[in-house]
């Protein structure tokens, strides 16, 4: 194929009919490109029931939306999705396809490389336009370094990694096209299927939208401990407790708190980071925090160098002080 | 049944971050050579899988598969120490650049050669370059389903079910076999190797292949080039709060944050 033109961007909704944060942020991802290639931007709008939120999809920044709507994409499956984007693509031509790096888009971007014969970077950071093609940036090792990835073939296909990029903001004045692709996926034939969703039942606020997160790793030394950082939530507004792998696979507290590569990635106004030693996999969740606070009793522990505010000691002698003094001054 | 687990070997990602350093000019990572081989994490968690099934269905074979430069057969070996039954490697030394896709059909042709299969379970995504296409392409490329980064995995007749956890909590999803299985640390702790399982481990002999053996390798271009590798810039600015004692540090920063509108 040539004449590949624009970016190609593939939405993804909550069960509550919504975008999810990570398409606006393909969405801002995609207008940067778009200004650089001169070319328009369109959005894969995949489900059921969701034709008529292709005008939020215009809002956010398509120039066209392609709506595959059919009960068989009620919930996302590898196997159904895979061959709607790889239709819609065909269709489309695009020189870029941008995905979320969320759990579906990191499954889904693979399969439709397979399918498009061409290569994929995937939980890239930032993106540029060299020479009519993408470069995308990508972290290696765990986070501790980067790689430039560049594509011999079109599509030229990305995952973007969780809030590298700022939501675009929807604008109801902007206009675009809407067509229909209809797709066909004969449900006898599927290999997989979907069995059901168990919504997290979460205390109180959710990780990804607390503002301050109290995290606590392998160094709070028992689940007692580990369960002290609750009485932080009680003092701070909008605040959650979060825990390293090290943590979470102590069994102080459920894996679905773990932030960093394979767990969450967020990023609060306030993280603090007690009794956790800052390794790479564990900051690749976190490292977008605006301020990061670190409570260790190792002076030498990594996790100060990426921290605003630092102190060196026991928890167990700094934490009841520190939330003491704040009841103080209440 | 049997169950194909991929594995790669890989310097021990946890080793202290001072010994991982860039070579700008080979555009790749440099590791001290202070530090460990080790099989890839989540590799283990998918042997475990394997295992796991293992245990309950009689008769299952467990086959590991690794591609790689230079194995360390003491390493690589750790799946079968752990209770895996069979061992084939495929050496290449032209693995530099680490295009995922080109793995991918490379560990397919393989496949190919080692003959009739059930299931194969992968790790969600290397310790060292963290792509995760590896398992996804391998099923796009053999035409079989794929359900990725598995938290629970459960056999049903000759369905795989697994539970995969997503933004607002678990999706559980089904595929028939064969099928690809991406399994994530979530599944709980990998086994440690029996003494048994080290000494049965040294009498396995590896199937060796060098990718001229691999007859359904078709010559490909890349799929993806390197155009840079580079350490992010970073700066530390911390302040540290320093009181009398450690309970005196933990008022002063009580008092800083909210000096500071933090809290
Ligand atoms: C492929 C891969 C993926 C990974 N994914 C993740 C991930 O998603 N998330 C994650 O978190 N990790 C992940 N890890 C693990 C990661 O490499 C680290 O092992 C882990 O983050 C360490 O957790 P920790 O900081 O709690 O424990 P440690 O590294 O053991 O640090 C404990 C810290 O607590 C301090 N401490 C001990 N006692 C006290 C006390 N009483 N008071 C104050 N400080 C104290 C110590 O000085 C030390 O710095 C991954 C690893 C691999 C290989």
């Amino acid at each position: 194929m040539s004449n590949e033109n624009g970016i190609l961007v593939i939405a993804e909704s909550t069960s509550e009919g919504e975008f999810k944060p990570a398409t606006a942020e393909l969405l801002t991802a995609a207008a940067g490109l778009a200004k650089d290639l001169n070319e328009p931007v369109s959005v894969a709008l995949i489900g059921n029931g969701v034709s008529n939120r292709s005008d939020d999809a215009i809002a956010l920044g398509a120039d066209k939306v392609y709506v595959v709507d059919d009960s068989v994409f009620e919930n996302y499956l590898n196997e159904t999705y895979t061959v709607a984007v790889a239709q819609v693509a065909e269709q489309v031509n695009p020189r870029i396809i941008l995905l979320g790096h969320t759990p579906n888009g990191r499954e889904l971007g693979p399969s439709v490389a397979v399918k498009l014969e061409t290569g994929i970077a995937t939980d890239t950071t930032s993106l540029d336009i060299v020479d009519g093609k993408l470069e995308a940036t990508r972290s290696l090792s765990g986070g501790l370094f980067r790689q430039k990835t560049g594509f011999p073939k079109f599509p030229n296909i990305a995952t973007v990694h969780p809030k590298s990029f700022d939501g675009a903001e929807p604008d109801s004045s902007r206009s675009g096209e809407t067509e229909t692709v209809s797709v066909n996926v004969a449900s006898g034939d599927l290999r997989s299927r979907f069995v059901s969703h168990t919504e997290a039942i979460s205390e109180g606020i959710k990780l990804e939208d607390a503002k301050v997160i109290i995290c606590g790793g392998r160094g709070m030394g028992s689940k007692e401990g580990f369960d002290g950082l609750y009485e932080f939530t009680g003092l701070i507004g909008e605040s959650a407790v979060a825990s390293t792998r090290a943590a979470s696979d102590s069994e102080f507290c459920g894996q679905e708190l773990m932030i960093g590569i394979t767990g969450k990635v967020v990023s609060p106004d306030v993280y603090f980071a007690i009794a956790l030693s800052g390794a790479s996999q564990h900051m690749a969740g976190c490292s977008g925090s605006k301020n990061i606070i670190a409570i260790n009793k190792d002076p030498e522990a990594n996790i100060f160098k990426e921290s605003q505010f630092g102190v060196v000691g026991d928890y167990q002698a700094v934490i009841p002080a520190f939330l003491d003094e704040l009841k103080q001054l209440d | 049944m049997r169950i194909i687990v991929t594995a790669k070997q890989v310097p021990d990602p946890e080793a202290p971050q001072s010994s991982f350093s860039v070579d700008s000019n080979a555009k790749k990572v440099v590791v001290a050579a202070s530090v460990p081989q080790a099989v890839s994490d989540y590799d283990t968690y998918a042997a475990e899988a394997a295992l796991r099934i293992k245990d309950e269905v009689e008769g299952t074979t467990v086959s590991v598969l690794s591609l790689g430069e230079d194995h360390v057969l003491d390493v690589i070996k750790r799946p079968i120490a752990m209770g895996a039954d069979e061992l084939f490697l495929v050496q290449d030394q032209d693995l530099a650049n680490g295009d995922a896709m080109a793995i991918a059909h490379t560990l397919a042709a393989a496949i190919k050669n080692m003959g009739e299969f059930d299931l194969i379970m992968c790790g969600r995504q290397s310790a060292d370059l963290d792509q995760g296409i590896v398992g996804t392409g391998l099923a796009a490329i053999l035409g079989i389903p794929v359900l990725t980064s598995a938290v629970g995995v459960r056999l049903k007749d000759d369905w795989i079910e697994i539970d995969r956890a997503v933004e607002d909590g678990i999706d559980t999803v089904a595929a028939q076999l064969p099928a690809v299985v991406t399994v994530s640390s979530e599944i709980g702790e990998a086994r440690y190797a029996t003494m048994r399982g080290i000494m049965a481990a040294r009498k396995v002999q590896p199937t060796i292949w060098s990718k001229s053996d691999l007859t359904a390798l078709e010559d490909s271009d890349d799929f993806t080039s390197v155009v840079d590798v580079f350490a992010p810039e970073s700066e530390s600015n911390v302040e540290m709060i320093e009181g009398d004692d450690a309970a005196d540090s933990g008022r002063l920063l009580a008092q800083k944050l909210r000096e500071e509108r933090l809290i």
